[in-house]
């Protein structure tokens, strides 16, 4: 019988060399496989995590529902997909518009729908901007005075069936996906419930004592972020619009931290009109610390008094620019003249 | 049979030390082989099934349509809220019917703007009503299958049910296609240098995209292309805070896409470099004006009333951006850095349209306005 290697016989002994070999090359099968097994066996999480970049961002959670008020009408359920974003991950909502939220200081936004009866649903976006004035911030920079203001919280507004309102740190979007008296009744009810639960001290918004009431645009009252007038270096900064003389412009006012902060910003805006514009004026009556400039055909006059910088932005006419800043600055200065607190 | 005496017996070869070293070096050999190869084969990560394949790029979807040089380039039709149908046809019509654009037996990829999970009065996504006259055109044109497609941002069951897009599909006899992971495959922008290396995005050139995931599924399905997006205000000012046609190819993109807003001009040129569409449909229906893209507030929109077909992808957003959202189209840079790109050629070399300037098309009498009233 022909076999291996064309051997025609059987053995019946084999060597001993052999043998030995035999046994070692089991052995090393064995222990490749052992190795095999092993290795297999070894808990490698890495394995089964996701391509960077799919599915969701470890800082999207989900939430407690009870992060959502009851809605004491009938039919109505509190949101079961509630979801918390964060700075991380708030583009994987509202891409697009996640940018001007962040220049706010946004903090988090919990997300959740109510559902009612009729396959009613009424989306929350519910935002906690860390400090009123972003809170205020943002919800001026949406809002636009396009609708009908209303009574829930410090500001509020109604379109359609959905009600956008901010208090202390937050700003509510309750979006109501259609049109019903219905809905628009569950949706007040709402606000109400979340403004009622969302901590607030009242304290006014400390620029809007500090720019004048004269002559100031209703509604024009704002809070930028960042990069205020388009400028990068500007931010934290109120603004007001005004009229004066027929003749339109922006009064502005930010507090920096200190009176060296202040000072940086301002030789900030000075740098910027050497490289784009050019600087009119430095100095004035009232000090070395002001400063006229034009860029693109606008006029802005700056001043620093103490932590603060503000001025005027965005003016036709330069003479109007330093009395107007003037004027803004010496009012500025009178409770600190008076040994009065300016708030 | 009688048995062999024992001195009989065939007595085996005694193993030589040569054969001895050979086959115990053989069986070694093997063995060691089989080890080397299982360690190279062996896949550490589990991903080796999960390797792209080789970047593609997308063909030019309108090459094959005749479409003379003399022929329309814009087609508005005006109408009422009720009208929308009525506006879809007419626009299309002003081209030349949708049979110029779909053959019987096409497969047709209608893209629609679903990024949002908003309600259809909200403006930030396709109007339902307009994507289903667009199936209907192409179901009359003789089209095999039409496929409706987006990656929105949000959850797409979400995006697509909460803005009609899933329940017209669905009446429509449509096939929608969500995407997961399987679907999309690296598309490279440009295609390979010379040497067959992938090219590298110049950012002198304001070339941001190099090779990138897109929801290739529907594409590699489809024969024909369609663009339907609203027309809408976006917070980012590089592409004129606004967001229209040729940012509507954004939502074909895979991977973290929100870091592309730094260069968000260049993307959207770069899309509209890669994606020469069968056709161009804008949703004019309503529009956007006011916190885009994501909207949400009835505060923010105005009714438009307006369906715009087109055939050039420059020409279409500076009319709608002119148009529809009432700002000067001159300075949308995105529309510059595109025309850089793709514009400028001759038809017969690019096979696509490109007119920076959409008050061209006017004086050449290559804008078409119907009013469906």
């Amino acid at each position: 019988m022909p076999t291996l290697f064309a051997r025609r016989y059987l053995r019946h002994h084999v060597p001993r060399g052999e043998k030995v070999v035999g046994a070692v090359i089991l052995l090393i099968l064995a222990a490749i496989g052992a190795t095999f097994a092993a290795v297999s066996l070894r808990d490698e999480p890495a394995l089964f995590e996701l391509a960077p970049g799919t599915g969701p961002s470890p800082n999207a959670g989900p939430a407690d529902e009870s992060a959502f008020p009851r809605l004491d009408l009938p039919g109505w359920r509190r949101p079961d997909n509630t979801r918390v974003f964060t700075a991380a991950n708030l583009w994987e909502k509202i891409d697009g518009r996640a940018d001007l939220y962040l220049a706010y200081n946004f903090a988090t936004l919990t997300f959740g729908t109510y559902r009612g009866d009729n396959d009613l649903s009424l989306d929350v976006y519910w935002y906690d901007m860390t400090e009123m004035d972003n809170a205020f911030g943002i919800y001026r920079a949406e809002y636009g005075g396009r609708a009908d203001p209303l009574a829930v919280g410090r500001e509020a507004y109604r379109a359609g069936s959905s009600i956008f309102f901010w208090k202390g740190a937050h700003y509510v979007r309750l979006e109501a996906a259609e049109e019903s008296a219905e809905l628009s009744a569950a949706v007040e009810a709402l606000a109400a419930s979340i403004a009622a639960v969302i901590p607030d001290d009242g304290r006014p918004l400390w620029a809007d004592a500090l720019l004048p009431r004269q002559d100031r645009l209703p509604g024009s009252f704002e809070y930028h972020g960042q990069s205020a007038f388009g400028l990068d270096f500007l931010a934290a900064v109120f603004s007001a619009d005004y009229e004066a003389s027929g003749q339109g412009y922006k009064l502005f006012i930010h507090r920096a931290p200190d009176a060296d902060g202040a000072a940086r910003t301002f030789a900030a805006y000075v740098r910027f009109f050497d490289e784009y514009g050019r600087v009119l004026q430095r100095g004035g009556a009232q000090g070395p610390d002001l400063l006229i400039g034009e860029s693109g055909g606008v006029i802005d006059a700056v001043f620093v008094l103490g932590q603060y910088l503000g001025g005027v932005s965005g003016a036709e006419d330069a003479a109007l620019a330093e009395r107007q800043a003037n004027a803004f600055r010496a009012l500025l200065d009178a409770p600190r003249a008076s040994g009065r607190t300016s708030e | 049979m009688m048995p062999r005496p024992p001195g009989d017996q065939p007595q085996p070869p005694r193993l030589s030390r040569r054969e001895f070293l050979a086959r115990g070096g053989a069986t070694l050999g093997a063995v060691g082989a089989a080890t080397v190869g299982a360690a190279l084969l062996y896949d550490r990560t589990g991903r080796a099934g999960l390797q792209q394949p080789e970047p593609l790029t997308l063909p030019n979807y309108f090459a094959k349509i005749d479409y003379p040089v003399s022929d329309p380039r814009l087609s508005v039709a005006r109408g009422t809220a009720d009208q929308t149908a009525a506006m879809v046809t007419a626009a299309v019509g002003g081209l030349g019917g949708i049979e110029r654009f779909v053959s019987r037996g096409d497969v047709v990829l209608l893209k629609p703007n679903v990024g949002f999970e908003r309600a259809p009065q909200f403006g930030a996504t396709t109007d339902p009503e307009v994507l289903r006259a667009i199936i209907r055109l192409c179901r009359q044109a003789g089209a095999s299958k039409v496929i409706v497609a987006d990656n929105p941002i949000e959850a797409p069951e979400s995006c697509f049910a909460r803005s009609g897009i899933l329940r017209v599909t669905r009446e429509e006899g449509a096939t929608l296609l969500t995407p997961a992971e399987v679907h999309f495959r690296p598309i490279a922008i440009r295609p390979p240098g010379a040497d067959g290396r992938p090219h590298q995005p110049d950012p002198a050139k304001n070339e941001a995209l190099g090779t990138w995931p897109i929801f290739w599924k529907p594409l590699a399905e489809a024969d024909k292309v369609i663009g339907v997006a609203p027309i809408k205000d976006h917070n980012l000012s590089g592409i004129g805070h606004a967001s229209m046609n040729m940012k509507n190819w954004y939502g074909l993109l895979g991977g973290r896409r929100n870091q592309f807003h730094q260069a968000i001009a260049d993307i959207v040129s770069d899309l509209g470099f890669m994606m020469s569409p069968t056709l161009t449909i804008a949703d004019g229906t309503r529009v956007l004006v006011h916190n885009g893209p994501t909207g949400g507030s009835l505060a923010d929109v105005k009714p438009g009333y307006t369906i715009v077909a087109g055939v050039d992808s420059i020409a279409i957003d500076a009319w709608c951006y002119q148009h529809l959202l009432e700002r000067d189209a001159a300075g949308l840079r995105y529309l510059d850095i595109a025309y850089d790109k793709f514009g400028g050629q001759p038809f017969e070399q690019s096979h696509r349209f490109a007119e920076r300037d959409w008050q061209a098309y006017r004086q050449q009498g290559k804008i078409v306005e119907t009013n469906v009233t």
